[in-house]
């Protein structure tokens, strides 16, 4: 048997997969967003644009900024001090810990901000007695907690490496010279790590965007977000309409391509960082 | 040297990082907690008990549903990996122009993430010839494609971290025929990548819920789902179940970073 026939035969049979189960579903949502039984039509982007459903953008747009802000400003100072530990054992365990949060979405994460943040969660019962307000996980403004869970370490995993490329030396230089820590990060360290900062805040924000798990658990879609309506009017126990959810996946199918080209900008800015950093 | 600024320095340091471990294993351990609890409506629990955790164990459905996860979680991972390893093996040694092809595969689902990748199969796969949404036969593609990415990270930077090109030529001018060359040499060095990103795609695998739930639902329940049904019976049975979900992915998480020491840190994008 030629091994380059074989190996294209199954290079072949997975192009005839990944067409057929990834590409085409993709395909399929721009047709039936598109059309209806007489042809091309506008209507099921006009139904997207109904007020229910502009509610739903907005709300998860925002949701989405928040998680992101607050997970990239946390994890980006995580990350800095697991640059700056002596500690290797706290590194590395933080850093194993990280991995695993920032994967660990859906039933039993939303299930464990219930046994702290439900209506007899022991933590609003701390809250209560103490006299301080107490935090309905049910309620859409309280959902960021949950998406802190796994934004937090998700930053904090991918600031690591790029605070890897700032060599503690350079500080140590920088110090022997006079200059503060502070104007050591605001002339050399934050330049390296901007690019790295910025591309991953879009990954976060893009990370909650089309999260659709945690929340579904939470409340069975009576949370209103973008990806709870699109789930809703598929498996929808109220209204089926497969045109609406089409022309809802089109419109976040946008909004994530958006970010995939942030993302992918801010990934060669660093790269070009790097190779004028090393000339 | 500012002995002061350093103090802070160190107090900042170990604050963050604090506060984060607060973070991520409070949860956990008041859920862990909860599950031996009798009834917990103050500070402390009126008592303990193993009676969600012996109900939890005892359940049929449970370990049905248990098995059918580990099921497509495998099924989904071993796909991945059948068509990653010989796929990434021809586009490096005799066709490297490919390799952006298999970039953009590897990007779509960033774009199409599950729930509208789930949207588009059910249109596609609910009529004749094709009926097959509402089975395991559509949900393990779906969750191959959604885990694909993971699993593609881990394998190319296997095959970078190697040079197949100069492995080749050696074997090939010491006689070795191209199937000695992937059985003995490149296939034992890709391995310890393959096997780390494996088991990562499997714990994604494993805890992936919003297809089933759109795909499958009640139809063949995996452990997500049985969760996701216990949460309004049984809260201590559900708090047994989100332990176990963490403490799996954290052995998973575990495995893979010793799989894959040395090897680079894996992201789907």
């Amino acid at each position: 048997m030629n091994l380059r026939w074989a190996t294209f035969a199954i290079a072949g049979l997975f192009l005839g997969f990944l067409i057929l189960f990834e590409i085409l579903p993709g395909i399929f949502l721009g047709i039936t967003a598109l059309t209806n039984k007489a042809g091309f039509t506008l209507e099921h982007l006009q139904e997207a644009t109904k007020p229910l459903f502009l509610r739903a953008l907005n709300n998860s747009v925002w949701l989405s900024l928040q998680s992101a802000l607050e997970g990239a400003l946390l994890g980006t100072l995580t990350a800095g001090a697991l640059w700056s530990s002596r500690n290797a054992r706290v590194k590395s365990f933080v850093t194993a810990l990280s991995g695993v949060s920032a994967n660990f979405a859906g039933v039993p994460l939303a299930f464990a901000f219930v046994v702290m943040l439900g209506a007899s969660g022991v933590l609003n019962y701390i809250f209560t007695s103490s006299n301080l307000p107490t935090i309905d996980i049910y309620r859409r403004e309280n959902l960021h907690w949950i998406y802190l869970y796994f934004q937090w370490p998700l930053m904090t995993a991918l600031m690591l490496p790029a605070f890897g490329a700032i060599d503690k030396s350079w500080l140590e230089a920088a110090r022997g010279m006079g200059a503060s820590s502070v104007l050591f990060w605001w002339r050399v360290g934050i330049p390296v790590l901007l690019p790295t900062l910025l591309g991953s805040s879009v990954l976060l924000f893009a990370n909650s965007f089309g999260a659709y798990a945690t929340v579904y658990a939470l409340s069975q879609g009576s949370i209103n977000l973008l990806p709870t309506q699109i789930g809703f009017q598929v498996s929808g126990q109220v209204g089926y309409d497969p045109g609406a959810a089409a022309a809802l996946s089109l419109v976040m199918a946008a909004v994530l391509l958006a970010c995939l080209a942030l993302y992918r900008g801010s990934r060669s800015w660093a790269e070009r960082l790097q190779s004028r950093g090393r000339a | 040297m500012n002995v002061g600024s350093v103090n802070i320095g160190s107090m900042l340091r170990r604050g963050i990082l604090g506060a984060l471990l607060l973070y991520l294993l409070t949860p956990i351990a008041l859920t862990l907690v909860y599950s031996f609890a009798k009834n917990w409506s103050t500070l402390l629990p009126d008592g303990y008990t193993l009676e969600a955790w012996g109900k939890l164990f005892g359940d049929p459905i449970f370990w049905q549903s248990t098995g059918r996860s580990l099921i497509m979680a495998a099924s989904a991972v071993a796909l991945s990996i059948f068509f990653l390893v010989p796929t990434l093996f021809a586009i490096t040694l005799y066709a490297p122009k490919l390799a952006s092809l298999l970039e953009f595969f590897s990007l779509w689902p960033f774009v199409f993430p599950g729930v509208i990748l789930a949207v588009g199969l059910i249109q596609i796969f609910s009529n004749p010839p094709l009926a097959i949404s509402g089975t395991p036969w559509l949900l393990i593609p779906a969750v191959t494609v959604v885990v694909m990415p993971f699993a593609y990270r881990a394998v190319s930077n296997a095959f970078e971290s190697i040079n197949v090109r100069e492995l080749a030529e050696a074997g090939r001018s010491l006689g070795s025929s191209d199937l000695q060359i992937l059985a003995w040499v490149i296939f034992p060095s890709v391995l310890p990548g393959v096997l780390s990103g494996g088991v990562l795609a499997l714990s994604a695998a494993f805890g992936e819920f919003s297809l089933a739930q759109l795909i499958v639902g009640s139809a063949w329940q995996t452990l997500p789902y049985y969760q996701y049904l216990t949460n309004s019976q049984d809260g201590h049975r559900s708090a047994a179940i989100s332990v176990l979900a963490f403490g799996i992915a954290w052995g998973l998480g575990t495995l893979a970073l010793q799989l894959g020491r040395g090897s680079r840190t894996v992201t789907a994008v």
